[in-house]
């Protein structure tokens, strides 16, 4: 999995660098969405936003937006990139640490009503892909819906109902 | 088809028009059941998640509660959760017995032979434990095993002096009658691929295709027919092509739902019926009721996963007739119901949080339990389904219009309700996180064709027929003078298989 994502972005690195091509700002959106991703369910294991089942299943969803909806919502991801350089000179939102992630997502959502918009569409997205990956399902403690596998443990049967 | 007779007509495949068609065609009558909705196919649709809702084309009025039914061979019931509660023998007597709401012409002691006759027919499961409940038989079937959510609410009901009960559920608990066991796979909302949840599509549409009923799915009534002396002689109805026929017999059932029945029958007019059918006393489609529903979470030390079974397992009545000085009238049933999964569902649903806060209450998501609230409302005259003056369906007619806002009562008694959740879950040993709500849809519509011995102040009479057109029969939730404050598909089969019992012994006769 690790593998895959790696020569994808590579591949894409090197397509991108070529000028005029969409491809680098594509694939820099995605960054973008992951780091804001692991602001927005940070989980225990720092690059389960890099590579995991989770990530690949938000890249997937991202990529099956309609342009549209993608264009609006990509905003938002300019908008964190922008505020980046002002937090710290030069600095992009993907170099930031999580603190510095957080404290910037929640000012721009404090001060303006177009990333709060376009943040509020990004969240489901994000937090959709994670809680129904299997790293969410071990997270949450959640087992599959599909076959019953018995209560839990320590569970007494009695019947106190007779 | 066109021309054809028969004994009798039932509109809509619910709750109510699945036991009446199974009843009267297992009495040898000829048969005729027309639903506008789809016949899923169980093992295929619901495994492989096909079973995708038509719209019902209703229009909410701004803030208005969005009150919701299903259109299909089993109505809503095919999507529901399977609590099969009785109603209790003070609900039938509210303005006698408590000063509000209005007397039901029948007595529960009348509908307790029905409720018994579903309850066995559907395998229903449960324990006769239930203290509020008037003394009745053994159910057919046990209580389903009680989760350990279900353990802690009730421990915690038990410290504050209540009396929880397994919640009685349309859930084979063992094999019955030819269908198997719950495997608590938790699809029940998605429609049961097992077979062992009691909605009609499994139990009584099966029976009456047995007896030889005639049954249609997507077909849409657009009107009942009456004669010029006034009584019904038949419908017009559309089938899955578009093509329009007319079916003839002097007795037509209408089971097609709170939501619903208004709009056909003010549209069904004729030359005695100007006005439309059942509208003498300018209460069609009035004091349209909807429970006081909401959900409240709380969470536990250890995993209990809410999320695995069915719903349903353990209630709470304690507070069913009311709390004397609370600002509400009547009272509400609490249950556990199951916590959505998988997670991202919950999270979706339920939280707006991100970052750590969101992690830290879902890494709790396998020791939270989910309660739910369904409490009574109140009959409000201003609640109610009218023709929409602007929107048509796609055959011209004037979509259903709904308008229902909360009165304060409602608002005080879910308030009451999520009070006593907090203090019994607290007591059973839940932390100081918790999650509520109310809803702002139901899946319970009632009223709008209610019940009554006065012509004046009724739509139909005690045994649903409808008091200015003969042979105009209602028999589903519509006819419910008070909502009650437990679940209602029961009752409404109940009521059905009562009116269905009448027709055929006045036949007889």
């Amino acid at each position: 999995m690790r593998r895959r994502v790696f020569i994808s972005a590579c591949g894409v690195a090197l397509i991108g660098s070529l000028p005029g091509n969409s491809a680098n700002t594509d694939m820099d959106d995605l960054q973008i969405l992951l780091a804001l991703a692991e602001a927005v369910v940070p989980d225990k294991d720092p690059a389960t936003w890099q590579s995991s089942a989770a990530a690949d299943e938000l890249a997937s969803r991202w990529r099956s937006l309609e342009d549209s909806r993608r264009n609006d919502l990509k905003t938002a991801l300019r908008m964190l990139e922008s505020e980046a350089t002002k937090f710290e000179e030069g600095k992009k939102f993907v170099s930031l640490d999580k603190k510095q992630r957080t404290a910037l997502v929640r000012g721009l959502l404090g001060r303006s009503e177009d990333f709060a918009s376009n943040f509020w569409q990004l969240r489901p997205l994000i937090v959709r892909s994670f809680y129904s990956s299997k790293l969410g399902f071990e997270r949450t403690g959640y087992r599959s819906t599909t076959q019953f596998i018995g209560y839990p443990e320590h569970v007494e049967l009695a019947e106190i109902w007779e | 088809m066109a021309g054809m007779k028969y004994d009798a007509i039932v509109v809509g495949l619910g709750a109510a028009g699945s036991v009446v068609v199974e009843d009267l065609s297992g009495a040898g009558w000829k048969v005729l059941a027309l639903e506008e909705g789809p016949w899923y196919n169980p093992f295929r649709d619901f495994a492989e998640g096909r079973a995708k809702r038509i719209p019902t084309g209703i229009v909410y009025e701004k803030n208005s509660l969005r009150p919701n039914m299903v259109k299909a061979v089993g109505g809503s019931m095919v999507f529901y959760a399977g609590v099969f509660f009785r109603m209790h023998e003070n609900d039938f007597r509210t303005r006698t017995r408590f000063g509000c709401g209005s007397d039901w012409p029948v007595s529960y002691q009348e509908l307790a032979p029905f409720y018994k006759k579903v309850e066995v027919f559907s395998g229903a499961s449960g324990s006769n434990t239930n203290i509020f409940e008037a003394p009745r038989e053994p159910y057919p079937n046990p209580p389903h095993p009680v989760s350990k959510g279900s353990q802690y609410f009730a421990r915690g009901a038990r410290a504050l002096g209540c009396h929880p009960a397994p919640t009685p559920m349309s859930i084979l608990s063992r094999p019955y009658n030819g269908r198997p066991a719950c495997t608590y796979c938790t699809m029940c909302g998605q429609g049961c691929m097992v077979g062992d949840k009691s909605s009609p599509e499994m139990t009584y549409i099966p029976a009456a295709i047995k007896h030889g009923a005639d049954i249609r799915a997507n077909h849409k009534v657009l009107t009942i027919e009456t004669s010029n002396t006034g009584r019904v002689t038949g419908v017009v109805f559309k089938d899955q092509d578009g093509i329009r026929h007319k079916a003839h017999s002097d007795l037509v059932i209408l089971c097609g739902s709170a939501l619903l029945n208004p709009t056909l029958l003010m549209r069904s007019r004729g030359p005695a019926h100007p006005e439309g059918l059942g509208a003498r006393s300018g209460l069609l489609g009035k004091y349209l009721m909807c429970h006081v529903g909401g959900r409240y979470m709380a969470r536990f030390p250890e995993p209990v996963n809410g999320f695995m079974g069915i719903s349903g397992g353990v209630n709470v009545q304690d507070f069913y007739d009311g709390a004397p000085g609370a600002g509400f009238h009547r009272g509400y049933t609490l249950y556990v119901s199951l916590l959505p999964g998988p997670p991202a569902l919950f999270a979706d649903w339920y939280l707006e949080n991100w970052g750590e806060e969101l992690v830290a209450i879902m890494n709790s998501y396998n020791r939270m339990i989910r309660l739910a609230v369904v409490g009574e409302d109140q009959a409000h005259i201003t609640n109610m389904v009218t023709p929409d003056p602007e929107l048509t369906d796609e055959d011209g007619f004037p979509r259903p219009r709904v308008v229902y806002r909360r009165t304060e009562n409602e608002l005080n008694l879910f308030s009451n309700a999520i009070d006593t959740a907090r203090k019994i879950c607290r007591a059973g040993g839940a932390d100081d996180w918790e999650f509520f709500h109310i809803s702002d849809s139901s899946a319970h519509p009632l009223g709008t064709c209610r019940m009554g011995d006065d012509p004046d102040k009724s739509v139909v009479d005690r045994w649903g027929a409808c008091h200015d057109v003969p042979g105009l029969y209602i028999c589903d939730g519509s006819i419910f003078p008070t909502s009650a404050a437990v679940n209602p598909a029961l009752t409404i089969m109940a009521l059905a298989s009562r009116t269905a019992h009448r027709l055929i012994r006045k036949r007889g006769s």
